[in-house]
């Protein structure tokens, strides 16, 4: 039977086995491949039903970015649903490990070196390249948004907008900047958002799903100033609102604002990266009364970048504090020369939107488009188009939004995907050929 | 052994016989309908002729963003508003009635009191007639039609309820309110329609000796005149001023609320080509006459000759008259819209609703399987396995041929939307499976591949019916890219085509075994089936594979990322992840074939997640398939599959052998026949 020809024989060795050997032929062995492909395609399907309530990010961190988890089968059958099952599994990380592990082992290495198993050897490889392009984006990639105005023609920006900008601000990731003033400068120290996690509400004064902690309070001591922080009621997607008799916050307000924790409404798939954190700070001077305040992470791309920080003053020193997205720099500037949006024709729906661009950088000016499937490559990083303002009546003023990310294995899922399609087509061909020569196709066509 | 020769055929002959006659109950069934009967009186005098049917069918209108004949934008209202292909109906005098789309559509403009009488608005569920307050006699069958003119003396009552709906959730919604959501959206498809020309079914009644003198003296006038004398009529109404009420100005008030009303209307098809040199966007009546009345927009005169035609053939005295002025409508708007972007497929799109090759192919397909089966039943004859073979053959000929032309209507290639997945999806099943006949001729093959695709082509004008959405639409932006849309959907799509069939296979073969039809010696003809799944299997993984990575390398050029783990990304890698998983466990052995059969079939219900469910879940950056429609049809398939794979595995622990004793008795039966 040609359908299950031996392509690798994991014998185990005839002499007296060492656990070595006991270990190789165990990660190399196909059986393991069965199951970690089950296992990884259980987590896929659980992580893809677990998106109608989870945002897309939430997801992927939980079961495909974790060593293990507990996945939530909702039971439902024609559209009714009865009831959720609990179920613990490993994470999709430690499978694809072993999977890399095991690939190597069994389907490269040990696996017969001859022309009959060519295609197979080389569409293997190709998936390695995948796995490892994959591990590589997971740690060593970053993302980020960058929002610019039309640059005016006549060059009179109007106060506030930014027409040009190097820096991008993170989807996700959130941190906490300490400003000191310091005659004409500022110094910033930067604590990056996990810092603050233990401060975070615990569930009960949460809404129904949202990310939970311990609700500790976290003291930041910065060196050689005269005060400490302490940082209350972390929550990750939350409203800074007035208080009024309306407003229903398990927090308390400060200076007739309060935080108001914020949910998703149901039927609606949460988006993370449209969620903004919040927190209560008291500034504890080691001489005078506590200073408190609320710090809210709200996003003003592509307005003024300058900020408006929750500002104090301790001994005659100016001081301020800023939750914000986590920003970075690119090695260059953008700016946005004009803005253009197609309609398909009497209908609002975009054909196309695209910005024509100027980078900036030590060597000189240089002009781009950047459009949907047309993105700006330069220096390690990669600038997309990914969405216009203001929507949805438009511009004048446009403002253009694009997505800057740094990944350093950008392209090889590219080189990955020629290399299987050659080794599969190469051992398909030659399968059927094979076939066509064999006995079972003679006898058939004679019958 | 003669014996054993007579039981094989009979057992394949009863077989075939069942098949036949099942297909024939179900064409009776499907033709044996009672037309609901329509309410009011005719007024039309006569048909329309079928040449000016087909001739006005082509007039040009912008809808949604792009070009399309009329016939078009006729066939998706109904089948928004009405769920079928035609109208049927009975008239007072017993006389049963077939319209087809544009000639319902030509009613509803023409003779729009009629149009409002047919029964069109499929109720399924009384308790909805009784929150809408309209009397009824319980069901009296399974569901029953509602007219335009009942359903809008409901419609204040409706859109009230409308509004205490659309506050909850979709998936909290009762059967009743999801059914009236649909009620008052195909009450909305209907009246959009309607609304297109209302302002031109009736001559505008004038007042007031001014306001007559103005327009010639007479009492009625078209409303294309008021476009005729714009100036001296704005000039009239400026020395008015603010007095327009009074009684010396007859009903000059009402007139100018009339425009106004009607120069708002500027939603729905655009029934204007533009005048200036580089224009693309359409203009809707309303918008011209709006814009003639105030002065925003200059007049230009082809749009009162235009106006005017439609306007005499909406309200003409007799059909033929009607007819003959619809038609310099036509031509007028053809003329004017000459050499305009998108205007150039109009023909070849009509010409592809007309002469509805898939339609064709469908039938062909049944006329190969039914050929196939008489083949099972007379196992001796090569005529009828060449028969078959060259009728599948030829209908897969036609299916591309209709892929094809809506490639050159939509200027794209062939997969844009669900709705042309199923076509390709059917073709590829068709041409796989056929393959597999002509390696391995052992005829089963041959009735499986015409079933398969004439059931796809059946699936998807029952998809294209339900769903009631234009199947051309323009694309949004990020699928605006020939390239990829070229090379990694028809990629993913063949991928899917080939698990289809490969499952399908997998099922013949459940049923092979089940209903005993292997009786050859060695089981050679169930050894083959699972040869052919484990071949088609590879050969899916292969393409599925290749499309899933293209696609990760286009969203890494329009998204940002190769890999997004979103709902539609991963249902192309789970069908994968389970094949790759099948390949090896067939390869060390951890199952053999009856275990590769089973779980093909189950790798088929991994390809309906894929291909539906994952639109049906509502997220991701990929759903732009959602449809209501669906979501059965999803669960009808998964039950399907099941059902087979439930089937299959007792056979195998009922009956874990059905071969021949032993090998050497085999062998001897072989010899002696």
């Amino acid at each position: 039977m040609s359908a299950a020809d031996p392509v690798t024989a994991p014998s185990v060795p005839a002499r007296s086995a060492s656990p070595l050997d006991f270990v190789v032929a165990f990660l190399s062995s196909m059986k393991l491949s069965v199951v970690l492909v089950l296992l990884l395609a259980l987590l896929t399907w659980l992580g893809t039903l677990a998106q109608m309530d989870n945002s897309t990010y939430a997801v992927q961190q939980l079961y495909f970015e974790s060593w293990w988890l507990v996945a939530k089968l909702p039971v439902s059958v024609w559209g009714r649903h009865w009831f959720d099952l609990q179920i613990p599994l490993i994470g999709a990380y430690p499978v694809m490990g072993l999977l890399f592990v095991n690939l190597m082992v069994g389907g490269l290495v040990r696996m017969k070196w001859n022309v009959r198993n060519a295609g197979i050897l080389i569409t293997h490889l190709g998936i390695a390249l995948l796995l490892v392009a994959g591990f590589v984006k997971m740690h060593y990639s970053y993302a980020g948004n960058l929002s610019l105005y039309e640059a005016p023609a006549d060059g009179q920006g109007a106060p506030g907008r930014v027409y040009q900008s190097s820096r991008f601000v993170s989807f996700h990731d959130f941190e906490l900047a300490l400003m000191v003033e310091k005659g004409d400068q500022v110094e910033e120290r930067v604590v990056p958002e996990h810092v603050l996690w233990p401060a975070r509400l615990p569930a009960a004064r949460l809404p129904k799903g949202s990310i939970s902690g311990p609700g500790e309070v976290v003291t930041l001591m910065p060196d050689g100033l005269p005060f400490s922080l302490e940082i209350r009621d972390f929550v990750d997607h939350a409203r800074a609102v007035p208080k009024g008799p309306r407003v229903d916050s398990p927090c308390e307000s400060v200076d007739g604002v309060v935080l108001l924790p914020q949910s998703w409404p149901p039927g609606q798939q949460p988006r993370s990266e449209a969620e903004i954190a919040g927190c209560y700070v008291t500034v504890l001077p080691k001489n005078g009364a506590p200073i408190r305040g609320i710090v809210w992470g709200f996003p003003r791309l592509p307005f003024d970048e300058a900020r408006y920080p929750f500002a104090f003053t301790v001994d005659g020193v100016r001081y301020g504090l800023d939750l914000r997205h986590v920003t970075r720099e690119l090695p260059f500037a953008v700016k946005l020369r004009r803005f253009q949006k197609l309609d398909h024709p009497g209908t609002m729906s975009p054909k196309d939107f695209r910005s024509y661009v100027t980078v900036v950088d030590d060597a000189g000016a240089q002009d781009a488009e950047i459009f949907m499937n047309n993105p700006l490559r330069r220096d390690g990083f990669v600038v997309y188009q990914t969405s216009w303002g203001p929507q949805p009546r438009g511009g004048p003023p446009w403002y253009s939004v694009f997505e800057v990310s740094y990944n350093p294995s950008d392209l090889w899922p590219m080189l990955a995907c020629f290399v299987i399609a050659f080794g599969l087509l190469l051992h398909f061909v030659m399968k059927l050929m094979r076939f066509l020569e064999s006995t079972t196709y003679t006898t058939l066509q004679k019958e | 052994m003669p014996t054993t020769k007579t039981s094989i055929s009979t057992t394949w002959a009863s077989t075939a016989r069942a098949w036949i006659w099942l297909c024939l109950l179900f064409v009776v069934a499907g033709c044996s309908r009672a037309a609901p009967k329509m309410e009011g009186v005719v007024l039309r005098k006569g048909g329309w002729d079928p040449a000016f049917v087909a001739e006005f069918g082509k007039t040009m209108v912008m809808n949604e963003g792009r070009v399309q004949p009329v016939s078009t934008l006729a066939s998706y209202t109904l089948y928004a508003v009405h769920g079928r292909r035609d109208v049927q109906f009975e008239t007072a005098d017993g006389q049963t009635t077939k319209l087809s789309p544009t000639e319902w559509l030509l009613d509803a403009w023409c003779y729009p009191e009629q149009a409002s009488h047919y029964p069109l608005f499929r109720i399924e569920n009384v308790s909805v007639l009784d929150a809408l307050g309209i009397h009824h006699d319980g069901q009296g069958q399974r569901f029953e039609y509602l007219t335009y003119a009942r359903l809008l003396e409901s419609g204040e009552k409706l859109e009230a309820l409308m509004e205490k709906i659309d506050g909850k959730a979709e998936a909290q919604r009762s059967p009743v309110e999801r059914h009236l959501v649909l009620l008052w959206r195909q009450l909305l498809a209907y009246h959009r329609m309607h609304r297109l020309v209302d302002s031109l079914q009736v001559p505008l009644r004038l007042e007031g000796d001014e306001l007559k003198t103005l327009f010639g003296g007479s009492e009625r006038i078209p409303l294309t005149a008021v476009l005729r004398n714009v100036g001296s009529f704005r000039d009239y109404v400026r020395s008015v001023g603010d007095d327009f009420a009074a009684e010396k100005h007859g009903n000059l008030s009402q007139v100018l609320s009339f425009l106004q009303e009607v120069s708002r209307t500027t939603s729905g098809a655009l029934l204007l080509p533009p005048t200036q040199a580089e224009g693309i966007t359409w203009h809707s009546f309303g918008e011209v006459l709006g814009g003639a009345l105030t002065g925003r927009m200059p007049l230009d005169p082809s749009y009162v000759a235009m106006m005017a035609h439609l306007e005499t053939g909406l309200q003409a005295e007799t059909l033929g008259d009607r007819q003959r002025h619809l038609l310099d409508y036509k031509r007028a708007v053809e003329v004017a819209a000459k050499g305009r972007v998108g205007t150039d497929t109009v023909e070849t799109e009509a010409y592809y609703y007309t002469a509805n090759w898939h339609f064709h192919a469908m039938m062909t397909f049944v006329l190969g399987f039914v050929l196939a089966c008489v083949c099972w039943a007379l196992p001796k004859s090569r005529l009828l396995w060449w028969a078959s073979a060259v009728t599948t053959l030829v209908g897969i000929v036609l299916l591309v041929v209709d892929v094809w032309i809506r490639c050159l209507v939509t200027g794209h290639p062939p997969i844009t939307r669900l709705y042309d997945t199923f076509l390709f999806i059917g073709g590829v099943a068709a041409i796989v499976i056929v393959a597999a006949e002509f390696l391995m001729p052992r005829r089963i093959l041959l009735a499986l591949a015409p079933f398969l695709g004439a059931l796809l082509i059946f699936l998807a004008r029952l998809f294209e019916v339900a769903d009631g959405r234009d199947t051309m639409q323009p694309l949004q932006a990020v699928l605006l890219s020939n390239f990829w849309l070229g090379i990694h959907v028809p990629t993913m799509n063949i991928g899917y085509g080939a698990g289809v069939a490969a499952a399908c296979v997998a099922m013949a073969w459940v049923a092979v075994r089940a209903l005993g039809l292997d009786k050859s010696p060695q089981q050679s003809l169930l050894k083959m089936l699972a040869k052919v799944t484990y071949g088609v299997t590879c050969f899916s993984l292969a393409t599925g594979v290749v499309g899933t990575i293209l696609g990760g390398v286009w969203a890494n050029d329009s998204w940002g990322r190769f890999w997004g783990w979103d709902p539609k990304e991963n249902g192309a890698l789970l069908i994968c992840l389970s094949q790759i998983a099948l390949l090896h466990a067939r390869m060390c052995g951890m199952v053999r074939d009856p275990g590769l059969v089973l779980w093909s079939i189950f790798s088929g219900m991994i390809v309906v997640f894929s291909w539906f469910h994952t639109n049906l879940l509502g997220v991701g950056l990929h759903a732009y398939g959602f449809s209501g429609a669906l979501h059965d049809g999803v669960w009808i398939s998964y039950s399907v599959l099941l059902s087979f794979l439930v089937l299959g595995a007792i056979d195998l622990i009922a009956r874990p052998n059905v071969a021949p004793a032993s090998e050497t008795l085999a062998a001897a039966a072989d010899a002696m026949s």
